[in-house]
């Protein structure tokens, strides 16, 4: 069953003959459960869609369905409430909040919901991710690899229908990149997290259930889930 | 070592920079243009205040001279003349003194004298203003004072006027008719005129007769005390220095000094923060510039140029807007003042180019320390660590145990500690600021006019009569005032009471054996044994008084009852028989030192004294005590003079209302007290007591005011007033610039950090939270350290107020402190939301990336 929609998503900066088209008619659908891999070069669009898709930025046109709710219709405060219930971010530089530790940042989206922790659920993520001993130290005393390992418990925390990753192996060693995407990998089978990933890297792309291509904003291939 | 030769590349850089930061550049400017404004604005009223109070007492004073000498010889002429640190020399005459009555019978008070060019010019010049036509220069011609041309009764002076007058000079009295050859404005409170050097030769006057020598010295007080030593007096010759009140302008330089530090300190804050955020922003930038291999010694300098090229637009900008202060809006101010009789002080604006040197410097210093650090970061930026920059807002590193810091309030808590130096700075300046406010305010309100009255005055309104209160006043006095005008006052609605001091001249019996050791404590201390008499001559003297019925004092009825109590609680071991001084059977003898009390020795024997009076005979009374100069602070009483000027006598006696009746029936009503019940009615009872005034038909009295005093006090202050609450307002901006400053960049600063956040989940209302409770936090922590250590430091205040004036009394300004704190609170709470409203327009993305690129 799918669990994210878009339908001709176009996004559109400046006008005239400076006019750039980020994203020119972009439909994809992604099922409860899977691990997508979005590839393209640099500048294709790929970062634009996954903003769309987060509610970060808003399309120019076109529609996103999560869950059956349409994203476009929210308001600002609407949409950052359904944002952080339903949607987990883990950012090319991990962007954790410095003033908290490490259990801190995880529990954060919860925390800011109102809601209870899941201490199990918490603990269980934590003992995958192997972050047990650093629960007390602050972001800026991590290695890269590790922050982006708190960033994905961060993500995982709140249980959210989607988890975006842009890039998330881009600042990080060749060694470490393997090391979090078989976490990622490992997370969305046993959680059954689904998990949408921007990546430029091919290799790191084929370990996807499923790999969309996007060029110039459009969708080569991959836009639909198709049986195997 | 290579050279670094690409100055070029640096410059356009540097172009590119100012030009693509043109906001930045705006608030830059907008903080040093602030900073020197408030520094010049400071310097300029600190150096203009002193020189106006430097003017006032020259001009009260009369003259620009620091010592004088009357009465030279030629000797100590030359001599003086010769010493090389004596500046000016100049040469007066005192030719005369002007005696006629006007209309309404009040003796005029004109004193003529001769002044040489160098007097004129270098001394007495500076003291005046609004000189009209020329020095005399003939025998009859004469030069007058606005004062004494009103004491004569002329308004509109013309030159080459006739002026007739009847006068004293050393040749006995004189009446010739003068041409006015000029006039001028003098602040000495006495009539003045000139006469010219050919009268004073044709009068006969000498140097070592009328002459006084006026001398400027090169550095006071040293060569006052030098002069001292150096030039030998005569027995009855002494130096007259007009030493001016260096401790008030003491206390002016170090106050501006402490501002001027204070304001330096809160420019630094101001430009730091600035470029302290630019320079955040553009850590990317920094980094590759490293990368493309420009040196920590050119991102330095880069920045600094940048700074200075601010500098150089700021400061002078800066200087020109305080310049259009203080030279046109401040003493527009003071005139008004000043013409509408607010003011003592005319306006006199200085200008003083240490003003501009001193401004320039201290802001350039203040541009210079701020830019200081931010250049430093600049240039210690890693190339590596730039490209992963995302906050600029300290990192903590060290761990913590802990799993709430989650929560809103919490997350604010450590916010505001995040950055160390920053959170005490802000609370530095909140404290400081709003302390200085406080402690000025004190200050000022310490100078109030009801305490000045109480201090100067005994009763709202005093009426003296000025006949017994001068000294060989021998015609007979004649009463000025009477019953029915006692009554009148009293009529008057709103009076509290009327209090009468009644006063007649009596003759002592001269009774050698009990005056003895009276007479031989007196001796000690006087006139006689200073000019070389034995006791015996002075006795002589004294007995020869007693003779011609002369040798006597003014008996006078104690005004204030409390007074005597109060005296025999102080003075527990020679307490006075209150009932028996009441029945009128003793006396109390005036007036005792701590070093010389005369009026003890009379305690315990009886004089006989006769009023002199129609009904006046010999009584006599018991001596129940003596009072010193403490005892009685009751100034009406205690300025009555001497009839005749007999040195060993009592200088008063004081006697009940019963004592006086057994002595006379006739005694003059000396002095009126009248007090008020409402301190808001003064104004009306003052109109209509002048109206009562007008009914008499004697001019003999005097009559004060509290109204008058009230306004004097008005005048006096005026001037301080208008610089004490500029001060105060300034430190109010000082003070909220740089909270606002410090939120602003704070909020600026995290607007990364803050689209994070909302990236994962936090609503701007939830954000919005954080900001308004760190903003509760630095208002509580304000708010206590300005009822802790803030009250401390008014302490302080509170107990050197009373050294300022001895009128000052302290009140503590509550309602200023919770007005203030209440305003520390709304802004504290309200700021930071407003601030991040106007950031966080911009979509979350694009926040983010603005940061990001």
């Amino acid at each position: 069953m799918a669990i994210l929609e878009t339908k001709d998503l176009r996004k559109i900066y400046g006008s005239g003959e400076n006019e750039v088209h980020a994203l020119d008619g972009v439909s994809v659908t992604v099922d409860e459960g899977e691990f997508v891999a979005v590839i393209g070069t640099s500048g294709s669009g790929k970062s634009t869609l996954l903003n769309m898709i987060g509610g970060l930025d808003r399309p120019t046109s076109g529609s996103i369905t999560i869950r059956g709710k349409e994203l476009l219709k929210m308001k600002d405060e609407e949409l950052t409430i359904f944002r952080r219930r339903n949607i987990g971010f883990v950012f090319q530089n991990y962007n954790l909040l410095p003033v908290l530790n490490v259990y801190e940042n995880i529990i954060y989206p919860i925390e800011i919901d109102g809601g209870k922790t899941d201490t199990e659920f918490v603990k269980q993520i934590i003992h995958t991710l192997r972050l047990e001993k650093k629960l007390e130290n602050m972001p800026n005393n991590l290695s890269g690899g590790q922050q982006q390992r708190v960033a994905i418990a961060r993500a995982l925390a709140t249980k959210p229908a989607i988890i975006l990753a842009d890039e998330p192996t881009g600042n990080l060693d060749s060694k470490t990149s393997m090391d979090v995407i078989l976490l990622m990998q490992s997370i969305s089978r046993q959680f059954r997290q689904t998990t949408i990933m921007i990546t430029h890297n091919e290799e790191i792309a084929q370990m996807a259930d499923r790999t969309i291509r996007i060029e110039d904003g459009k969708v080569i291939s991959g836009g639909i889930k198709y049986a195997r | 070592m290579h050279d670094n030769r690409n100055k070029n590349a640096m410059k356009r850089v540097e172009k590119g920079m100012m030009k693509a930061n043109s906001t930045r550049n705006l608030f830059a400017m907008s903080a040093i243009i602030l900073t020197t404004f408030m520094i010049t604005t400071v310097f300029s009223l600190a150096i203009n205040y002193i020189e106006n109070i430097n003017l006032m007492q020259m001009r009260t004073l009369g003259t620009a001279a620091d010592v004088s000498l009357a009465m030279p010889t030629a000797e100590q002429e030359q001599q003086i003349t010769s010493l090389d640190y004596v500046k000016t020399v100049g040469v007066r005459y005192m030719a005369g003194s002007v005696s006629m009555k006007n209309a309404e019978g009040r003796e005029f008070s004109i004193v003529l004298q001769y002044y040489d060019t160098a007097e004129w010019e270098k001394h007495y010049q500076k003291a005046i203003s609004g000189f009209v036509g020329k020095y005399p220069a003939n025998e009859n011609e004469i030069m007058l004072s606005v004062d004494a041309l009103s004491q004569l009764g002329i308004k509109a002076p013309e030159l080459h006027m006739e002026i007739p007058l009847s006068y004293s000079d050393r040749n006995g009295r004189q009446e010739r008719i003068f041409i006015l050859s000029g006039w001028f404005h003098s602040y000495t409170g006495t009539g003045m005129g000139f006469v010219s050097e050919s009268y004073c030769k044709n009068a006969g006057c000498t140097m070592a007769e009328d002459g006084v020598l006026s001398l400027s010295l090169q550095k006071m007080p040293d060569d006052f005390l030098r002069i001292q030593r150096d030039v030998k007096l005569n027995e009855n010759q002494f130096w007259d220095g007009a030493v001016l009140m260096k401790s008030s302008s003491g206390s002016v330089i170090a106050m501006a000094i402490f501002l001027v530090m204070f304001i330096i300190g809160s420019g630094y804050l101001l430009i730091y923060n600035v470029l302290y955020v630019s320079i955040s922003k553009d850590t990317r930038f920094y980094g590759l510039m490293k990368t493309l291999g420009t040196t920590q010694t050119q991102i330095k300098s880069l920045v600094k140029r940048q700074a200075v090229k601010f500098a150089c637009i700021g400061i002078p900008i800066g200087i020109l807007l305080a310049t259009t202060v203080s030279f046109g809006f401040v003493p527009l101010f003071l005139e008004k003042g000043f013409n509408q009789g607010k003011s003592a002080m005319e306006a006199v604006v200085f200008f003083h180019p240490s003003i501009y040197i001193l401004s320039i410097l201290f802001s350039a210093f203040t541009v210079w320390i701020a830019c200081n650090a931010p250049a430093k970061a600049a240039a210690k930026t890693s190339p590596i660590e730039a490209l992963k920059y995302q906050n600029f807002a300290p990192q903590k590193t060290k761990n913590r145990n802990s799993k709430n810091g989650g929560k809103l309030y919490i997350m604010a808590f450590h916010n505001v500690f995040r950055d160390r130096k920053r959170a005490i700075l802000v609370f530095m300046s909140l404290f400081m600021g709003i302390t200085m406010i406080l402690g000025v305010n004190g200050i000022a309100g310490s100078y109030k006019a009801e305490n000045y009255v109480k201090q100067y005055m005994d009763y709202n309104f005093e009426y003296t009569d000025i006949q017994v209160r001068q000294y060989e006043q021998l015609q007979k006095e004649v009463p000025q005032f009477d019953e029915h005008f006692i009554e009148q006052i009293e009529q008057i609605e709103g009076i509290k009471n009327v209090e009468i001091q009644k006063t007649v001249w009596a003759g002592i019996d001269f009774d050698e054996s009990d005056f003895g050791d009276f007479m031989k404590i007196k001796y000690e201390d006087s006139s006689y044994k200073a000019n070389g008499q034995s006791f015996e001559q002075m006795l002589a003297g004294l007995r020869a008084y007693a003779n011609a019925g002369e040798y006597g004092c003014y008996i006078t009825t104690l005004m204030d009852e409390r007074i005597l109590e109060e005296y025999n609680e102080n003075h527990p071991k020679k307490t006075i028989d209150l009932e028996a001084f009441w029945r009128g059977e003793i006396v109390i003898t005036g007036w005792d030192s701590d070093y010389n009390a005369p009026n003890a020795a009379l305690v315990g024997k009886t004089l006989t004294l006769t009023a002199k009076s129609a009904d006046g005979k010999a009584t006599d009374f018991l001596v129940g005590g003596a009072f010193d100069f403490m005892d009685d602070t009751n100034r009406l009483a205690n300025s009555l003079g001497h009839h005749k000027m007999i040195e060993i006598v009592p200088d008063i006696i004081y006697v009940s209302e019963a004592g006086m009746e057994r002595l006379t029936g006739e005694a003059l009503i000396s002095g009126i007290g009248v007090d008020v019940e409402e301190i808001n009615d003064l104004e009306r009872v003052d109109s209509e007591l002048q109206g009562i005034n007008r009914t008499l038909t004697t001019a003999e009295w005097n009559f004060k005011s509290a109204v008058d005093t009230v306004e004097q006090f008005n005048q006096m202050l005026y001037a301080q007033k208008l610089l004490g609450n500029g001060v105060a307002s300034l430190l109010i901006v000082i003070g909220l610039i740089n909270f606002v400053n410090v939120m602003v960049t704070g909020v600026a600063a995290r607007k990364n950090e803050f689209a994070i956040m909302e990236s994962i989940g936090t609503t701007k209302k939830q954000l919005r939270k954080i900001l308004t409770i760190e903003g509760g936090i630095y208002a509580l922590i304000s708010t206590l350290l300005i009822l802790t250590f803030g009250n401390a430091f008014l302490m302080l205040v509170a107990d050197a107020v009373p050294n300022l004036a001895d009128y000052a009394v302290f009140e503590y300004p509550a309602l200023l402190v919770i007005r203030l704190i209440a305003a520390i609170f709304v802004i504290c709470l309200s700021v930071p939301g407003i601030v991040y409203k106007l950031i966080s327009n911009e979509t979350v993305i694009e926040r983010m990336r603005s940061f990001d690129n």
